[in-house]
């Protein structure tokens, strides 16, 4: 066992909020001490997503290309064990599991009430001990498959997937996580392995725990408990991007049976951040949504008089590898919508924002800040996201109260119009013999 | 306005009783970084008045007397803090609740950027909510016709879009055919039928009128919350018409609208890649009753957790969903199992479900399975501990179905249930509907 000797101790005086860090044998290692909770939470995130369709092994240093969905596919099989089915021995020892794959992460959790050190023991076996049969391999495809379609007749899923579709011509972001129905045919128990075998190491890993338990005993069971898995010291594989060029595709129009048509706008972000400086750029391009397209907006007092939508939907992501921002709404006239959302960005880039309008959002980001202790996962994802880019949860609480509006304005550059596609999912108009009324 | 604290033992929230039919509810507690109040206001369902009264939230979201635009009302809740508003209806039950409400990063947690003292705060708070509730905008004595009218559109719109979330849809749908018409089964928003034959004026009447004479309850949770207690002890409740001595009774009519007798089945068709099946298992036991628990447990084998009968089976042994589960509705005393699958799968998911049902009637049920459903339930509801939201519906839903008062002692209950217990109730469990969303055409017909 090797305990980092630096440990970290992340605290916020007003918030009474601590939290700590150290690295255990390459995994790094957080607590969150919660007092009162009922509900002891932990989560280990890989850093291995969707993304991650081609990379160079550190044992042939050739490049490898695998299915589009592989990590998705592989989440769900880190459940299978030779000895059964993972989940009912969580459910044996009284805990709820699940995971989830992302772009860039694989995450795999637990909550409890009881036997938490039993069910941290099996989520390092679930994450750490793979065992794949081309039997169940096979069988698991039809429940992928089950999956995809369950999101395929979501309109809003299948309108976010489809604008990244377009936005980004090469990257794989572009691509759904889950793959298509076509792709996970190609996985193999053996691709499986060759995936887990790169990605699933201790220094691509962070182990993030949080409940009302002390953090020393629970650092040292963490330590204990990776202590027994017996890693070799390992480092993930060079990941392979292709060239993202600045250009976008077409926009796309989309016939679904929806009752009112969805419009979505997304903006590509060719300017590359890492560290604080993305961190920065984030809260930034987060913050100009808010002001344009925000309840208290302009723009959402006149669209919602005229009775053409009544919320708008906004994001900025962004990651040292690529970066989008998108606008959604549900509206009955996505094309003059279309024409006000981009006029709102001309005006801002002409006028600027109101220095109140900025001070006022300045403290509703301060308060939702403050908020987001009430939900553990929220704050372990964040945290184990942040520490991959040098930066912590309590760093980004900071920079909000640091913020200012020459920040603000340097993140218009990311809503260029020449960089943007929109999506639109409409009915066909066909009449059909459709539900009955409610 | 007079007080009384009760504090009844058995109720992890403070009450105190502000007359006319108001309850405060209140859970002072540090844990949490935000304080939540929502003000209840509870109805007995009116099939004629149930469309307009579940305008009356979004009508309120768009103005009030001192903050008379939606924008006025944004800046304001960004101005606390990034406070996030409530207002919605919803059914508990056959009662119809008009909820508004806001959650505010709790003021101790503020330092000092906070403009002002935790009383302002709060105060401010309270105020608005009320203020939602009560002192809506209004044009000669209705709400302004435009806004109504772009209200109701959205409405219409949200009601309609429900079906962009298919398994819910299929949901409702089902509850809709099991109810056949019967007022105490229609949803909060009624039928979008009678929302067009309402109209500003009445709409407004008739919610003044009804806040005249029902039943209300405040709930306040979180750091702070006595403060919002001291802070009503001088505020003056104002309603725009007085309470009414004689307020709604809305323990009247609490039984569920009759299940069907045979199975009922249903089909609706909307192009998509799966079809939604969703069966609705009558099982005679209903909140309230003392074999509640082990109704939960029937729930809890059949779908209600990973370890399953229904996702070991259908998913992980036959590979025939992605979902596949039950919820419980305890006022009706139903367990709906809900499957997303291939169309062509419908008949042999049906069996599946069906074949499980049978297994437990016959007490094919592990030790295993009793026991991690135990825990599993246990943890669902001691966790409830751990969230606002979830407290305050508990609560509110035990007012207004009775039951068994607080989560922990619902556990206990939990823990004293048997397999034999299980298996009598899962003995009366009895297949009453079947619908489903099918998703491909040319399988019709």
């Amino acid at each position: 066992m090797q305990l980092d000797k630096q440990r970290t101790i992340l605290r916020h005086d007003i918030l009474k909020e601590e939290i700590h860090g150290t690295v255990i044998d390459g995994i790094k290692v957080f607590v969150l001490p919660k007092r009162g909770f009922r509900r002891k939470y932990a989560e280990i995130s890989v850093r291995y997503g969707s993304n991650d369709n081609a990379f160079i092994p550190n044992d042939t240093g050739e490049q490898v290309n695998v299915p589009p969905g592989i990590a998705h596919f592989l989440e769900h099989k880190m459940f299978e064990k030779q000895w059964g089915e993972a989940f009912s021995a969580f459910a044996g020892l009284g805990a709820s599991a699940n995971a989830y794959t992302a772009n860039n992460y694989t995450s795999y959790l637990f909550w409890t009430l009881e036997n938490f050190p039993k069910a941290l023991e099996l989520l390092m076996e679930v994450v750490f001990s793979p065992y794949f049969t081309d039997e169940s391999v096979e069988k698991e495809k039809s429940i992928i498959a089950q999956e995809i379609r369950m999101y395929q007749d979501q309109p809003g899923s299948r309108l976010f997937k489809e604008t990244l579709s377009s936005l980004f011509l090469r990257h794989p972001v572009r691509l759904d996580i889950a793959g298509t129905e076509d792709s996970i045919q190609q996985v193999t128990k053996e691709l499986l392995y060759l995936c887990h075998t790169n990605f699933y190491c201790s220094a691509n890993t962070s182990l993030y725990m949080a409940g009302d338990f002390d953090r020393e005993e629970a650092l040292t069971l963490a330590a204990e408990i990776i202590a027994r898995r017996d890693l070799k010291p390992c480092q993930p594989p060079a990941r392979i991007r292709p060239e993202e060029p600045e250009e976008v595709g077409d926009n796309v129009r989309i016939t679904m049976p929806v009752p009112t048509p969805l419009l979505q706008i997304g903006w590509k972000d060719v300017n590359r951040k890492d560290g604080r400086e993305l961190l920065l750029r984030e809260a930034s391009v987060n913050m100009l949504l808010e002001l344009m397209f925000g309840r208290s907006s302009s723009l959402f007092r006149r669209v919602n008089e005229e009775g053409l939508a009544d919320r708008f939907s906004f994001s900025y992501e962004g990651w040292p590898d690529y970066g989008f921002a998108g606008v959604g709404v549900e509206t009955t006239d996505p094309d003059k919508l279309m024409g006000m959302v981009f006029d709102e960005v001309d005006r801002v880039k002409r006028s600027g924002v109101d220095s109140k309008d900025f001070e006022r959002l300045k403290r509703t980001l301060l308060g939702r800040f403050i908020t987001v202790f009430d939900s553990f996962d929220t704050v372990g994802q964040l945290q184990m996201r942040l520490s991959d880019i040098g930066e912590d949860v309590f760093s980004y609480g900071s920079m909000i109260k640091e913020l200012d509006l020459d920040a603000i304005m340097s993140g218009l550059d990311c809503l260029d119009g020449r960089r943007s596609v929109a999506t639109i999912i409409a009915d066909d108009g066909k009449r059909r013999s459709g539900p009955s009324s409610l | 306005m007079q007080s009384t604290t009760t504090g009844k033992p058995d109720d992890i929230f403070k009450t105190a009783e502000l007359g006319h039919g108001i309850t405060l509810h209140y859970l002072p507690e540090t844990k949490w970084k935000a304080l939540s109040i929502d003000v209840f206001c509870k109805i007995p369902a009116m099939a004629d008045k149930l469309a307009a009264l579940s305008l009356v939230p979004r009508l309120a979201a768009r103005g009030t007397e001192a903050l008379p635009t939606v924008q006025d009302i944004s800046r304001f809740l960004e101005d606390m803090y990034g406070a996030v508003m409530s207002a919605d209806a919803r059914k508990v039950g056959p009662i119809q609740v008009i909820r508004f409400g806001i959650d505010i990063p709790s003021p101790s947690h503020l330092g000092q950027d906070t403009s002002g003292s935790y009383s302002s705060l709060v105060s401010r708070a309270f105020s608005f909510v009320w203020d939602l509730a009560t002192r809506p905008k209004l044009r000669d004595g209705a709400y302004p016709q435009e806004v109504f009218e772009v209200e109701r559109d959205e409405h219409r719109r949200a009601i309609i879009g429900l079906i962009n979330n298919r398994p819910y849809y299929a949901t409702i749908r089902l509850l809709h055919e099991i109810s056949q018409g019967d007022p105490r089964g229609l949803p909060a928003w009624g039928t979008l039928a009678d929302l067009e034959t309402v109209n500003s004026r009445d709409t407004w009447n008739t919610w003044k009128q009804v806040l005249s004479q029902c039943p209300i309850s405040i709930y306040v949770i979180g750091d702070c919350a006595e403060e919002v207690v001291r802070f009503l002890s001088n505020y003056e409740l104002w309603f725009p018409y007085d309470r009414s001595e004689q307020l709604m009774d809305i323990s009247k009519e609490v039984d569920p609208p009759p299940v069907p007798e045979g199975v009922l089945r249903a089909v609706d068709f909307l192009p998509g890649e799966q079809t939604v099946q969703c069966m609705a298992f009558g099982t005679g036991i209903r909140e309230g009753t003392p074999e509640l628990p082990a109704m939960l447990f029937c729930d809890g084998i059949l779908g209600g957790f990973p370890h399953s009968k229904l996702f070991t089976v259908v998913r992980e042994q036959h590979g025939l969903a992605y979902f596949s589960d039950t919820s419980s509705n305890t006022w009706r005393g139903l367990i709906i199992a809900t499957s997303g699958i291939s169309d062509a799968d419908r008949e042999e998911v049906e069996r599946l479900v069906v074949g499980q049902v049978e297994a437990m009637k016959k007490g094919d049920i592990s030790d295993k399975e009793m026991e991690s459903t135990r825990m599993g339930l246990v943890r669902r509801l001691m966790t409830e501990g751990d969230s606002q939201t979830a407290l305050v519906m508990r609560s509110l839903s035990r007012e207004i179905l009775g039951g068994i008062a607080t989560p922990q002692a619902l556990a206990d209950a939990i823990l004293t249930v048997t397999k034999e217990d299980v298996v009598k109730v899962a003995s009366q469990m009895e297949l009453k509907a079947v619908y489903t969303l099918r998703a491909k055409e040319d399988a019709i017909g």
